[in-house]
Parts: C-alpha cells; sequence; structure tokens
C-alpha cells in the first residue's frame, strides 16, 4: 500500500475541512515538521482511524480514545471547537494505491439528526466507503471494507509495526534482556513473523481430527457386536468423561482466577498514576533505608578514623616543627664542626708564631719576621672572634631542648599519611551519601503528593493480591496440563481399539476414519513445519536486522552485527564475536533494525509512519535513521519534532529523498495549520 | 526479502510431498487452506475458521468416497 492523499475534517486538533497531505507519485515518502501538541501523533492516528475505525491509547493499548468530549477527559477524535459549535460532523479520507489498484478508503461520523446536538456516539452515523477506483464493472464499493483491510492491507494487530511513535523503541530494547521481556512483545513478534497461521492451522486440524472421531466413534460403539470390545470400550468412555468432567471444573476456575485477575488489572490500570507513583514510593523508600544503612556504616567509618583527626589537624604545624628541628640539629653539627677546625686553626697559627714545626706533617718552618707576626696574630684574633660566635649560637638548643622537642612531637605524628587521604575520601563519601538522601526524600515527596497513604495502601493491597491471584492462576495451569495429558493417554487407548476393530466397517465409518487421519497428518504437519518455519524466519530477520543495524550505527566499525535467539530476544555483537551490552544509543538502534526488519520479513507492504523519531539517538545516529528509511523503504512518513529535524535542514538534506514536506503549527489558540513546504 | 506468506506455503509444500495421506491435496488445495488459515490469522473466533476448514475437507472426502463408491 502506497499513502497517495490524506484529508482531515474536524479530526483532533485538525478543526474544519481544509487539511490535505499529498505524497509524490515518484517519491512518496515524505516529513512532517511539527513541535509537541501540534498534530503529528493526530496525523498518524488518523491513518489508524481510516483503517480500523478506532485509534488506540498510547499506554494503555487495549482501550481506545473516545470520540466525542463528553465521554471522557481524554482528548477525543471528534475535534472539541467543532463539538461546541454543534458541529459534529467529523472523516478521515485516504487515496492509495495498492497492488496494480487505486483506493479511496472514507470513514466518516456525522449526525443521526439534524435538530439535535450529536451528544453519544449512539447520535452519529457511519459512513464507510471503500472504493476502487479503477473498478468499471459498475461495483467499486467493497461490500465489507474492514475485513478487505485487515485481510488484504494490514491486519490491526500488526498495524503497531508500521503506524508507531519511536516510544515503542524503549519496549523494544527489552529484547537484550531475555528476562524483561514483555509476554506481549513475544506475541507481537509472532505475529509479525506469521507463525500464528501455522499454530491456528495445527489447532483447527486437531479439533477436526477430535470431531471427525467422536463421530467415527459414535458409529463404531452404536454397531459393535463383539461383548469385550464394547464393554472396554465403554469403561474408557466413562473414564475419559470423568476427567473431563474434572477439567471442565477446573477450568471454570481458572476462569474465575483469570476474571479476577483482569479485574485487578483494569484497576490498576485505572488507577495507573497512583500505582506509578506507589511502585515508586516502595523503590525510594527501599533505596532510602541502603541508603540510611550506608550513611550509617560512613559514619562508623569515620568514627574510628576520627580518633586520630586531632593529628591529622596538627599534621601540617608537627612536620613542619620537625623540619624545624632537623635544621636546627643539622645547623648545631655544622657549627660544631666550624669550631673544631677553627681551634685547630689557632692551634697551627700559634706555632708558626713560635716557629715550631707543623703539628700535622713535621715539616720545619722558618721564624716569622715581625709583620708575619703581626698577620698571624690579627688572624688569630678574627678567628677566635668567630669562634666565640659560634659557642655562644651553638648553645642553644641544648641537646636536652633537643630531645624535649622530639619527644613531645612524637606523639603527634601520624602512622602513615593514608589516613588523612582516607579521612578526606570518608568525607566525600558520607557527603554524596548526604545529597542523595536528600534527592531520595524529595522525590518520595513529590510521588507522595500524587498519592494518599490510603491510595497507597490500597494500590499496595491489589499489587500483592494480584501476585497471589497470578500463583493461583499458573496453579491451576498446571494441573489442567496434567489432565489433559491423561485425557490424551485415555483417549489414544480407546482410538486404538476402536480402528483396530476387526468388526466391518461402515462407507460412512471408512469415511469419518479417514477425515480423522487426514486431519491429524495435517495437524501434525502444521505442527512440525512450524519449528522449520520460525527457524527460516529467524535467519531472516537476524540477516536483515544486522544489515539495517550497521547501516544506522555510528559505531558500527565496531560491531559484527545483531543475533536473534530463538525466543527472539537480540545480542548486539562486537567485532570479536563477544555479546556487547550496548549503549542506550546501541540499543535504540538495535530496536529500530529489528522493528524495519520484522517489517520487511513479514512481506506486508505499507507505509512505516515514525512518530517522533528521535528517542535519545543522537544526532548521527539519527541522521543515519532518516538515510536509512528514506532510501530504502517505498515509503516513509517521518514526524519529528522541532529538536529532532530543524524543518529547513531537513529539506535541504533529506528533500532528494521526498516528494513533499509538511509544517504543522498552531493558529487560533488550539487548532492545528497544515503548511506545505516541498511541493512535487 | 522474504514474503512470510509465501515462506510458510513453501514449507508446508515441502513437507507434504514427503506423507501419502497427503497425496489427495494438490499445491492449489493447500494454498487455499493457507490462504483461508491467512486470512483468518487474528480472527478471535477460530471455530469460525475451522467451520470454513471442514467445509473445504468436506469437498476433499467427497470426490474421494465418490470414486470408491
Amino acid at each position: 500500500m502506497i499513502i497517495e492523499k490524506i484529508s482531515l475534517r474536524n479530526w483532533q486538533g485538525y478543526y474544519g475541512s481544509k487539511h490535505e497531505f499529498l505524497f509524490g507519485s515518484e517519491k512518496p515518502s515524505s516529513i512532517v515538521y511539527g513541535k509537541n501538541t501540534f498534530g503529528k501523533t493526530a496525523f498518524w492516528e488518523a491513518i489508524e482511524f481510516a483503517l480500523y475505525g478506532r485509534v488506540r491509547k498510547r499506554k494503555q493499548p487495549n482501550k481506545f480514545k473516545p470520540f466525542m468530549s463528553n465521554q471522557s477527559s481524554d482528548k477525543p477524535l471528534l475535534n472539541t471547537d467543532a463539538y461546541n459549535e454543534g458541529n459534529s460532523d467529523f472523516a478521515v479520507e485516504i487515496f492509495f494505491s495498492h497492488e496494480e489498484g487505486h483506493y479511496r478508503l472514507l470513514r466518516r461520523y456525522h449526525p443521526k439528526f439534524t435538530n439535535k446536538k450529536a451528544e453519544k456516539l449512539s447520535d452519529l452515523i457511519l459512513q464507510l466507503e471503500l472504493e476502487n477506483l479503477q473498478d468499471d464493472t459498475g461495483d467499486r464499493f467493497e461490500k465489507n471494507p474492514n475485513r478487505w483491510i485487515n485481510e488484504n492491507i494490514l491486519p490491526e494487530r500488526l498495524s503497531k509495526f508500521f503506524l508507531f511513535d519511536a516510544e515503542r523503541l524503549e519496549e523494544y530494547e527489552e529484547l537484550m534482556d531475555s528476562d524483561r521481556v514483555d509476554v506481549r512483545l513475544k506475541e507481537d513478534i509472532e505475529n509479525i513473523i506469521r507463525s500464528p497461521i501455522l499454530k491456528n492451522g495445527a489447532h483447527v486440524f486437531k479439533n477436526l481430527a477430535n470431531r471427525y472421531y467422536r463421530d467415527y466413534d459414535s458409529e463404531y460403539a452404536q454397531n459393535l457386536k463383539n461383548q469385550k470390545e464394547r464393554k472396554r470400550h465403554q469403561e474408557l468412555t466413562e473414564e475419559i468423561e470423568s476427567l473431563k468432567k474434572a477439567r471442565t471444573e477446573l477450568e471454570r476456575q481458572l476462569k474465575s482466577w483469570k476474571d479476577k485477575i483482569n479485574s485487578k488489572q483494569n484497576w490498576l490500570e485505572e488507577n495507573d498514576k497512583s500505582k506509578e507513583a506507589s511502585l515508586q514510593i516502595k523503590h525510594i523508600k527501599a533505596e532510602l533505608t541502603s541508603n540510611e544503612g550506608n550513611i550509617s556504616s560512613c559514619r562508623d567509618d569515620l568514627k574510628s578514623i576520627m580518633t586520630n583527626a586531632w593529628r591529622v589537624i596538627l599534621q601540617d604545624q608537627v612536620n613542619s616543627a620537625n623540619q624545624k628541628l632537623e635544621k636546627e640539629i643539622l645547623l648545631q653539627e655544622k657549627m660544631t664542626k666550624r669550631i673544631g677546625v677553627i681551634e685547630e686553626e689557632i692551634r697551627d697559627k700559634m706555632d708558626e708564631i713560635a716557629g715550631k714545626p707543623c703539628s700535622h706533617c713535621g715539616a720545619k718552618r722558618h721564624e716569622p719576621d715581625d709583620n708575619e707576626r703581626v698577620t698571624l696574630r690579627n688572624s688569630i684574633s678574627n678567628l677566635k672572634e668567630e669562634q666565640k660566635e659560634l659557642t655562644d649560637k651553638s648553645k642553644f638548643p641544648t641537646n636536652d631542648d633537643i630531645w624535649k622537642v622530639r619527644n613531645a612531637l612524637r606523639p603527634m605524628s601520624l602512622p602513615e599519611r593514608a589516613n588523612l587521604e582516607s579521612l578526606s575520601n570518608k568525607e566525600k563519601r558520607l557527603s554524596g551519601l548526604l545529597k542523595t538522601k536528600f534527592d531520595l526524600n524529595s522525590r518520595l515527596e513529590d510521588a507522595e503528593k500524587l498519592i494518599g497513604e490510603d491510595k497507597d495502601r490500597d494500590i499496595q493491597k491489589a499489587l500483592s493480591d494480584l501476585k497471589s491471584y497470578q500463583g493461583n492462576r499458573d496453579e491451576l495451569i498446571d494441573k489442567i496440563g496434567g489432565m489433559k495429558a491423561k485425557i490424551a493417554g485415555k483417549s489414544d487407548e480407546l482410538k486404538g481399539i476402536t480402528l483396530s476393530s476387526t468388526e466391518k466397517k461402515s462407507v460412512k465409518m471408512e469415511r469419518l476414519q479417514f477425515a480423522d487421519q487426514l486431519c491429524t497428518t495435517l495437524s501434525d504437519l502444521f505442527t512440525g513445519t512450524l519449528e522449520t518455519y520460525r527457524e527460516k524466519m529467524r535467519k531472516g530477520v537476524e540477516q536483515r536486522a544486522s544489515e539495517i543495524f550497521l547501516s544506522i550505527s555510528n559505531n558500527s566499525e565496531n560491531y559484527e552485527g545483531l543475533r536473534i535467539n530463538d525466543d527472539f530476544t537480540v545480542n548486539i555483537l562486537n567485532k570479536k564475536d563477544y555479546m556487547d551490552a550496548g549503549s542506550g544509543a546501541q540499543s535504540l538502534v538495535m530496536a529500530y533494525s529489528v522493528i524495519d526488519a520484522l517489517a520487511q520479513c513479514s512481506g506486508i507492504e505499507f507505509p512505516m509512519v515514525i512518530d517522533t523519531p528521535g528517542r535519545g539517538l543522537g544526532v548521527e545516529n539519527l541522521n543515519n535513521v532518516y538515510n536509512h528509511f528514506l532510501k530504502n523503504n517505498p515509503q516513509v512518513i517521518f514526524l519529528p519534532n522541532d529538536l529532532e529535524l530543524d524543518p529547513e535542514h531537513g529539506d535541504k538534506t533529506f528533500g532528494k529523498f521526498v516528494g513533499t514536506t509538511y509544517e504543522l503549527s498552531k493558529v487560533e489558540g488550539d487548532r492545528t495549520k497544515v503548511i506545505s513546504r516541498i511541493k512535487e | 526479502m522474504i514474503d512470510a506468506e509465501e515462506e510458510i506455503i513453501r514449507t508446508l509444500l515441502e513437507e507434504v510431498g514427503n506423507d501419502p495421506i497427503l497425496e489427495e491435496f494438490d499445491e492449489k488445495q493447500i494454498r487455499n487452506l493457507i490462504a483461508l488459515l491467512i486470512n483468518t490469522q487474528f480472527d478471535d473466533d477460530l471455530k469460525k475458521t475451522q467451520a470454513r476448514m471442514k467445509i473445504m475437507i468436506e469437498n476433499i472426502l467427497d470426490i474421494k468416497f465418490k470414486v470408491i463408491q
């Protein structure tokens, strides 16, 4: 299917009837720019509505948006201004090509009575037209458009693969963690690869086989002459009947638990915000408890470190005093040495005046004359002065003083320097923990504002009830499984007797027997084919998804591709074939790749309509997404907000891939206006 | 690119050839059966699908047992 034109009338924010989107015939892809709340989501919901007559709520996929503003507080499908003015006529019209044909699909609701304002859905009439514009036989209108669309265009349950808000990518990120994958997501994947066709086939043929066999068995029982065989047949039939009754009773109980579960789930869904807040409160309280524990252990550590804290605080002064003392000691040693040298020099000079030989080497010296004696005496006098000065200086500190200072400083010194770092690290950790505590308390306060104490208790009780109901349900499912196996065993025994009977069979019996065999064989064939087929699809999706992943990822040189497992969980493989945890952005890229690969491998041809495509992808990855989808898909309609793609930049960069682009703006309050940018 | 529906038919047809009971079926009939299942993949009322399937099976049986009679 390729969409050629969409017209909207009084559709959500699109007031009035002049809202048209045309898509190019050569390049049917398009970009519709618009800030959040400007009507992007309403655009793709219009396609959903035209095809299926209803619009699913984004957060509650099993619930639908109301048609009119008086139906609920949710934003309605009929434009509120039009409704307030008494105009309840709203419509979506799509022109599209499919296979070789061109079609017009109109889904319009208009008031049943001209003299009465439409207040509720029953006051409106549906006009649904699906017209084959090329059919010249005079029978251009499809009789059952809803069925035709589901069978020929796209089954409603698969529409989420093609019409989607990129918020859904986060759901697909769960594919990287098999414990977190939602059951509904697994069902969606099975649906898109169409495996239910085979599962349903096996189921339908098995039921048919059972039916044919029951008819055969009844014919057999009526005509049976052998008394022994008749008796055994009767016994087994009664046993089977009694087991079936027990199974029915278990199934009745199961249904009752399922109803209770549904009702609890519905209640929790209705109280979704409260539930979220309640879960958040529970989570925050647990975090707070653990935070309190950490704070307390950190404080204990600090206490033990703090016994040395006074040393830590005085450490700089103690170090400086120690250094000063060492310096003093050195100076003292230096001075003592010098005094010794001076004494030696004085003695030597005095010997020289007296004409004595050298006291060191014993060499004779000449007797000094008067001038030399004066010089020697002056020199001796200078040396004595220096000696006196040094002797005075070296008196303080005395050895006793030094010893006292040393002894005083020793206990003040830290055993090792690490204590100071450890104290500072602990202090840092404590202040971090206290900050976390503060943040948690403000989050708790915010969450508690959303929900009262009583409500919180109700939610917690509902969650606990739900868990216990689910436990009961699972237990019953196991019991029923066991019962079914018993019934199957007995039935096989009974079947063995009836089919191998030597009594003469009527043509009717022959026919029923053959029908049973045929349907059983077909059922086995479908069951047997399922695994082979799933494996083929798994491989196909894996190959395609890997190609897309490497084409979109901004880090593709480090990756080998994706591995899709049997249960369709996904691993990102790096170049060494190891599984990679993948960053947030890479897992979003993975999600895009898997969705596109699944859509492509389904064999369904339908435009991809992607709302808010960014979702934390980063500019480079996002540009790769635009490039990949616009280049490789027959028709893609992107609906980026202003942060995801600026219209000027978008037209300039991607204009070559698209036939048209549009920009949504708001006029007269809350009304959406469509501005055509690139025209074909 | 894989076309899921075609792939299902192809895989089934590969398997059909191995079973003598299914000799009664030609490719067209198998395709018809699959087409019915495909069209009712999302039909919540599987009984309706079953009823339609039964009609198809009955037609095949009529042909076989007319020959025998």
